[in-house]
C-alpha cells in the first residue's frame, strides 16, 4: 500500500472515531473538569494521544472506552493540578453557550435552566461519584468494566453509584420542593 | 446524541448486575435519579455536538499535533545523539592528549635541564622512562602482559644481573 494511500486510510478512520465518540468524550470531559474551553483542548488531546498510541490498541468493537480511558487520565491529571480551584467557570448557565445558537428566547431559557440543573446535579457528586456515573452514561460501560478502568473493587463502583444516586435523588426533591 | 443503545439502564438491567442491593423501592427510586441525570445530560449533548461540528476540523488538529509531536520527538533525538557524541568525541581527545603530552612534556625537562653529573643523568632517565611507561601503559589492554615485557626488558638492558 501507498503512503498516502495509508495516510487517506488513517484520516478515514480518525474521522470515523471523531464522528461516532467525540460528543460523548467531548461531553465526559466537559462533566469532569466543568469547563468547555479546557474540555475541548482536552478532547483534542485524547483523540492525539489515542492516534498515536493505536498501535497498541487491539480491543476491536471497544474504541469508546479506550478512548474514555485516556479522558478520564487526562481529567484525573488536570483535577490533581487545579486542586486548589474549585471551579474555573463563574455562571454554570454559561457553560457551553456557544455563538449562533441563540435561538427563540424561551429556548435560550430552556438551555440555561438545563446546563443550570446540570451543573448542579454534577456539583452534588463526589469526584468517584461522577466519575462512575460520566462513565456509565457516556460509555455505557457495566460495572465491571467501570470497576477495571477506575482501577477499584467492583463493590467500591457500585456503591459510588448508589451514593451518587441518591445524591441527585435528594438534589431533585429539593428543587422540585 | 452519539451514544450507542443504552444496556445499563437501571430499568432494564437485572438486580444482579447491582449487585443485588438495590431492591424495591431503593431501585426505583435510584432509577428515578438516573433518568433524571440522563435527561439533562442528553440535553446538554446538543450543545457538545454542535461544539465538535464539522469533525474534520479536529481530524485535522488530531493529525497536525501528531506530526508536530513526531518531528519534535525527531528533533529531540538527533540532539541527543550529537550532544553524546560530542561527549564521546572530546572524552576520547582528553585521553589521547594526555597520552601524548606526558612523553612530551618528559623530553622538554630532559632537554631544558642543566646536567651536572652523572646522578642527574641517570636521574632524567629515569624520569623520562617513567613518562614512557605510564603513557604505554594507558595503552595497554593486558596490564600483567605489559609489567612481563617492562621487567624483561630491563633485565635484558642490565645483562641478566636481577632486578
Amino acid at each position: 500500500m501507498s503512503d498516502a494511500n495509508r495516510a487517506n486510510d488513517d484520516r478515514e478512520q480518525l474521522t470515523v472515531w471523531v464522528r461516532r465518540h467525540g460528543g460523548a468524550v467531548l461531553g465526559y470531559l466537559a462533566g469532569m473538569v466543568r469547563n468547555h474551553a479546557l474540555a475541548e483542548d482536552l478532547l483534542q488531546e485524547v483523540f492525539c494521544r489515542a492516534w498515536q498510541a493505536r498501535g497498541r490498541y487491539r480491543d476491536a468493537g471497544c474504541e469508546r472506552a479506550y478512548l474514555l480511558r485516556i479522558a478520564d487520565r487526562l481529567a484525573c491529571d488536570h483535577a490533581r493540578r487545579r486542586r486548589p480551584e474549585t471551579r474555573l467557570d463563574g455562571d454554570p448557565a454559561e457553560i457551553a453557550e456557544r455563538p449562533g445558537r441563540e435561538g427563540p428566547p424561551w429556548e435560550r431559557l430552556a438551555r440555561i435552566e438545563t446546563r443550570r440543573l446540570l451543573a448542579a446535579a454534577l456539583d452534588a457528586l463526589s469526584e468517584p461519584q461522577r466519575r462512575t456515573l460520566l462513565l456509565r452514561y457516556y460509555g455505557n460501560l457495566d460495572f465491571n468494566e467501570i470497576a477495571e478502568l477506575l482501577g477499584a473493587p467492583l463493590n467500591t463502583v457500585l456503591s459510588h453509584n448508589r451514593r451518587g444516586l441518591a445524591a441527585l435523588r435528594q438534589l431533585l426533591a429539593e428543587k422540585t420542593e | 446524541m452519539t451514544q450507542e443503545p443504552d444496556r445499563n439502564d437501571p430499568l432494564t438491567k437485572p438486580a444482579a448486575d447491582f449487585g443485588g442491593a438495590l431492591l424495591g423501592d431503593e431501585t426505583s427510586a435510584e432509577a428515578e435519579a438516573w433518568a433524571a441525570l440522563e435527561q439533562l445530560l442528553d440535553a446538554a449533548q446538543t450543545d457538545l455536538d454542535a461544539a465538535i461540528g464539522n469533525e474534520s476540523g479536529l481530524v485535522d488538529q488530531v493529525l497536525e499535533a501528531g506530526s508536530r509531536r513526531r518531528s519534535f520527538a525527531r528533533k529531540r533525538m538527533l540532539a541527543a545523539a550529537a550532544l553524546l557524541v560530542c561527549c564521546g568525541a572530546a572524552w576520547l581527545a582528553a585521553g589521547r592528549t594526555g597520552e601524548l603530552a606526558a612523553p612530551a612534556a618528559a623530553r622538554t625537562w630532559v632537554a631544558d635541564a642543566t646536567w651536572d653529573d652523572r646522578l642527574d643523568l641517570e636521574l632524567a632517565w629515569t624520569h623520562s622512562r617513567a613518562f614512557e611507561m605510564e603513557a604505554q601503559w594507558r595503552r595497554s589492554s593486558d596490564e600483567a602482559t605489559f609489567v612481563r615485557q617492562q621487567m624483561d626488558a630491563l633485565e635484558a638492558e642490565f645483562g641478566g644481573d636481577s632486578l
